[in-house]
C-alpha cells in the first residue's frame, strides 16, 4: 500500500490509494477527514478543518424484528424517513440497519450525547427496538452496532476498538468466515495482525477492503437514501367496522405520521386519497383536493371527519390506506402567524381552509369565487372561480355594469306573450328601455336582443329582453334587488 | 337624580325605552338616513344577525343591503379587516358586474350553493363556518326554513365575529319567534321594523329605487 505523502494533504482523498472499482461509480465519494488529526503539517491542514468531522451513527434493527427481509425495507423506510429530522445524510445498510452522517449535525442538536438521547426518544416513538452505535467511519459504526459495542469518537482509538469485536461482524461469505475460523482468527484484532497481502491471498481481497474502508483507510461512499416521490402508509383495522369513529381514530394516526413525514421533507400535500379495503368488495376511495397545501394533521382530519359523514360505505371496513401519490416542495405552508390580528384559534385560519371545510360537506361545486370577464354578452361576462382568492383577474368593468341588475337567472326563463306584451304573473309594465345587445356572430353563440326594464304586478322590477330575430319572444334574464 | 343610579345610566348598562340610540358609530351606516336614524348605533347591527322578511324576491332587499356592504368593502380594502362577502344560498345569481360596479369587488365574493332543498339546515350551518371562520366582513344567507336551534347557533356566530349576518327569509317566518337583534319587513308597503334590540319598531318607507342609479321611476309614456 502507498503511503500517504506528508507534503501533499491539500485534499485528504488525494492521500488515499483511488477507490475500487466495486465502489458505486458516479457518486460523489464524502470527504473523508482521518487526516485532520495528523499533527505534523497543522498549517496546511487548515483549510479542511472547517469540513465537518466526519461522524456515522448506525441503527441496527434487533433480530427478533427482521423475520423476513422483504418486511424489513418498509420498516427502514420508515426509520429513516424519521431520522431525516436529524441527519442530511441516511445510507440503506441492507437488509437490517442504517447509518447517518451526523457529524454536521452536532452543533445544531448541542452534542453528541444531546442528538443520541434525541434519536433515542424518536425511535421509542415508533417503537422499534435497535442498537445504536457511533463510529468516524460508516462501516465501523454499522460492525459496532451489529456487536452491540460502545461508541468510538476518535479515529485513533478505532483500531482498538474493531479488534475486540468478533470477526462475525463483517458478513462475508461462509467459506471465509470458516476459513478465518480455521486460522483461529476469531476477532478483528486477529485478521489486522495477519500480512494484508496473505489475507486476501486467502480469504479474498472483499475482508482486507473492509478492513480498510472501517478504519478509514479508503473511501467509504455510500448512496443516500432518497425518499420516495409520495406517500402511502397503511393501517390495518383489529375488526370490520362500520363505526366512523373508528375509522377516523385509525385514520388520525395515519394523518400524524403523515404530517410528520412531511414535516421531515418540508413538504406538504394538496391531493390525499384515503383506500378503504373490504373484506368482500374491491376497494373503494376517498379523494380529498386540497386548494393550499397543507400538513396540518388536525385541519385534514376535520377535513376527511366531514367527507366521511357525507360518504355511505359499501361495506365493512378492515384496513384502511392513506395515499398522497404528490408531495408539494417549494410550498410555505400557511401557519398561524405570530402577530396574526384576530381572538379565537378559528380567526388565524384562512379563506382556503373555510371553502376546504364547506366543500367537504357540500360538494365541491357547491362553493366558488366570481370574476369578470371583458365581454358584451351579460350572461358571459362573469365567470365562477374554482378557487377563490386565487389568480385574481382584473377585467375592465362595462360602463352600462351599473345598469345592470344583481340578480341574474342561470339561464333566461322564456315568458309568455300576450299582443305584443311580455307577461309574467300578470302584465308586464316596460318601464325603461330597449337597450341593444347585438354580439357574438364570431363565435356562434350570437345574440341579438333588446333589453327592458319591467315592472311586474308585485312592484318588481325585472330584466327582459325580445330577441330582434327569429320568434321575436320574450325572456326574462334578471331581477333587481 | 340619584348619583348611583345616574351612573348606571351614564354606563349604558341599563336601556331605556324612551331613549333614542345610545351607541353612536357602533353601526354600519345603511345609506338610508331614515333607517339610520330607527336603529341604535346609527346603522346595521355589527356581530349581531339581522333578519329581512321579504314577500318576494326582488322586492329591493339588495337595495337595501348594498350601500352597506359596499362600506364594507371600501373599509376592508386596506387588507386589516376581513373583506370577504359570502353569499349563502341565493335565489339567483349574484351578477358580477353589477356588483363590481356598485363598489362590492367581486375577486372577494364568496357564493355557496347547498346542494338540494333536503337538508334544511346545510345555509346556515354555512353561514355560520363563514362566520366563525373570521374571513368574512358580512354573510348574506336565504333560508326558507329555519329551526330555532340553527337560528340560535347563527346568532352566536354572528356574536362571536366582526361581521354582519344578514338572513333572508319569507315573510310567513314573521310569526316565528326569532334570536335576531334586528327584524325587518320589506313588502310592498314599505320596510317594517318588527324587532330592534335597542329601539322602537317602526315603519318607514325608503327610497329604494334611487339605489340603481340608471333606474328610474316609471317614464310618462
Amino acid at each position: 500500500m502507498r503511503r500517504a505523502p506528508r507534503t501533499l494533504p491539500l485534499f485528504p482523498e488525494e492521500s488515499l490509494p483511488p477507490p475500487d472499482a466495486s465502489a458505486a461509480p458516479g457518486k460523489v465519494p464524502p470527504r473523508p477527514v482521518q487526516a485532520v488529526d495528523d499533527p505534523a503539517s497543522p498549517d496546511l491542514l487548515a483549510p479542511s478543518a472547517a469540513l465537518p468531522k466526519a461522524l456515522w451513527l448506525a441503527v441496527q434493527l434487533s433480530a427478533a424484528s427482521h423475520t423476513a427481509p422483504a418486511a424489513a425495507r418498509p420498516l427502514l423506510e420508515r426509520l429513516a424517513t424519521r431520522l431525516g429530522a436529524f441527519s442530511p445524510r441516511i445510507s440503506l445498510v441492507e437488509p437490517d440497519g442504517l447509518v447517518l452522517e451526523i457529524g454536521a449535525s452536532l452543533r445544531l442538536f448541542g452534542g453528541y450525547a444531546a442528538l443520541r438521547e434525541a434519536v433515542t426518544v424518536a425511535l421509542a416513538e415508533i417503537n422499534e427496538t435497535v442498537r445504536l452505535a457511533c463510529a468516524p467511519t460508516p462501516l465501523a459504526a454499522t460492525w459496532l452496532a451489529r456487536a452491540d459495542g460502545d461508541d468510538v469518537l476518535e479515529i485513533g482509538q478505532l483500531a482498538g476498538r474493531l479488534g475486540e469485536l468478533p470477526v462475525t461482524v463483517w458478513r462475508g461469505d461462509a467459506a471465509s468466515l470458516a476459513l478465518l475460523r480455521e486460522l483461529g482468527a476469531r476477532r478483528l484484532a486477529d485478521c489486522l495482525r495477519l500480512p494484508r497481502d496473505a489475507l486476501a491471498r486467502r480469504c479474498g481481497v472483499a475482508l482486507v477492503q473492509a478492513l480498510a474502508r472501517a478504519l478509514g483507510q479508503r473511501p467509504d461512499p455510500r448512496a443516500a437514501w432518497v425518499p420516495r416521490r409520495g406517500w402511502r402508509e397503511t393501517c390495518e383495522l383489529p375488526a370490520e367496522t362500520e363505526l366512523h369513529a373508528q375509522l377516523l381514530e385509525a385514520l388520525a394516526g395515519l394523518l400524524e405520521r403523515l404530517s410528520h413525514a412531511l414535516r421531515t421533507r418540508d413538504a406538504a400535500v394538496q391531493r390525499l386519497r384515503l383506500e378503504l379495503f373490504h373484506l368482500a368488495r374491491p376497494a373503494s376511495s376517498v379523494v380529498l383536493e386540497l386548494l393550499q397545501p397543507s400538513r396540518d394533521a388536525a385541519h385534514l382530519h376535520e377535513l376527511y371527519a366531514r367527507r366521511l359523514e357525507q360518504t355511505a360505505l359499501p361495506a365493512p371496513v378492515i384496513a384502511l390506506a392513506l395515499v398522497a401519490p404528490r408531495l408539494e416542495h417549494d410550498v410555505m405552508p400557511a401557519a398561524a402567524g405570530l402577530f396574526t390580528p384576530g381572538t379565537g384559534p378559528a380567526a388565524c385560519e384562512g379563506v382556503p381552509q373555510l371553502v376546504e371545510r364547506l366543500r367537504a360537506r357540500l360538494g365541491v361545486s357547491a362553493v366558488h369565487g366570481l370574476c369578470l370577464v371583458p365581454e358584451h354578452r351579460p350572461e358571459a361576462a362573469w365567470q365562477p372561480v374554482a378557487a377563490p382568492g386565487q389568480g385574481v383577474r382584473d377585467a375592465p368593468l362595462p360602463p352600462a355594469a351599473v345598469r345592470r341588475p344583481v340578480w341574474m337567472l342561470a339561464e333566461p326563463v322564456a315568458l309568455e306573450s300576450h299582443a305584443g306584451h311580455p307577461w309574467h304573473h300578470g302584465r308586464l309594465a316596460i318601464e325603461q328601455g330597449p337597450e341593444r345587445i347585438e354580439t357574438g356572430w364570431w363565435d356562434g353563440r350570437d345574440v341579438a336582443r333588446d333589453y327592458y326594464i319591467a315592472r311586474d304586478r308585485a312592484g318588481v322590477r325585472l330584466w327582459v329582453y325580445r330577441e330582434r330575430l327569429g320568434a321575436r319572444r320574450w325572456w326574462l334574464h334578471g331581477v333587481f334587488g | 337624580m340619584d348619583e348611583g343610579l345616574d351612573k348606571l345610566l351614564r354606563q349604558g348598562r341599563v336601556w331605556q325605552a324612551v331613549r333614542g340610540p345610545q351607541a353612536e358609530g357602533q353601526g354600519i351606516a345603511s345609506g338610508f338616513a331614515a333607517l339610520d336614524a330607527c336603529l341604535p348605533g346609527g346603522g346595521w347591527p355589527r356581530a349581531a344577525l339581522t333578519e329581512l322578511l321579504l314577500d318576494t324576491h326582488g322586492r329591493g332587499e339588495l337595495a337595501l343591503v348594498l350601500p352597506a356592504l359596499a362600506r364594507l368593502c371600501t373599509a376592508a380594502a386596506d387588507g386589516a379587516r376581513p373583506r370577504w362577502v359570502c353569499w349563502v344560498a341565493p335565489p339567483f345569481m349574484p351578477y358580477a358586474p353589477a356588483l363590481a360596479a356598485r363598489g362590492l369587488p367581486p375577486e372577494y365574493m364568496l357564493v355557496v350553493h347547498p346542494p338540494g332543498q333536503a337538508m334544511r339546515g346545510e345555509p346556515l350551518w354555512a353561514a355560520e363556518q363563514a362566520l366563525r371562520s373570521g374571513q368574512c366582513c358580512a354573510v348574506l344567507v336565504w333560508a326558507d326554513t329555519a329551526g330555532d336551534r340553527h337560528l340560535r347557533r347563527l346568532q352566536l356566530a354572528a356574536e362571536a365575529s366582526d361581521a354582519w349576518a344578514v338572513l333572508f327569509r319569507p315573510a310567513a317566518a314573521r310569526r316565528q319567534p326569532s334570536p335576531a337583534a334586528l327584524r325587518l319587513l320589506l313588502d310592498a308597503e314599505g320596510l317594517e321594523i318588527l324587532k330592534c334590540r335597542g329601539a322602537q319598531p317602526a315603519r318607514l318607507s325608503l327610497p329604494l329605487h334611487q339605489a340603481w342609479p340608471g333606474v328610474c321611476p316609471a317614464r310618462p309614456g
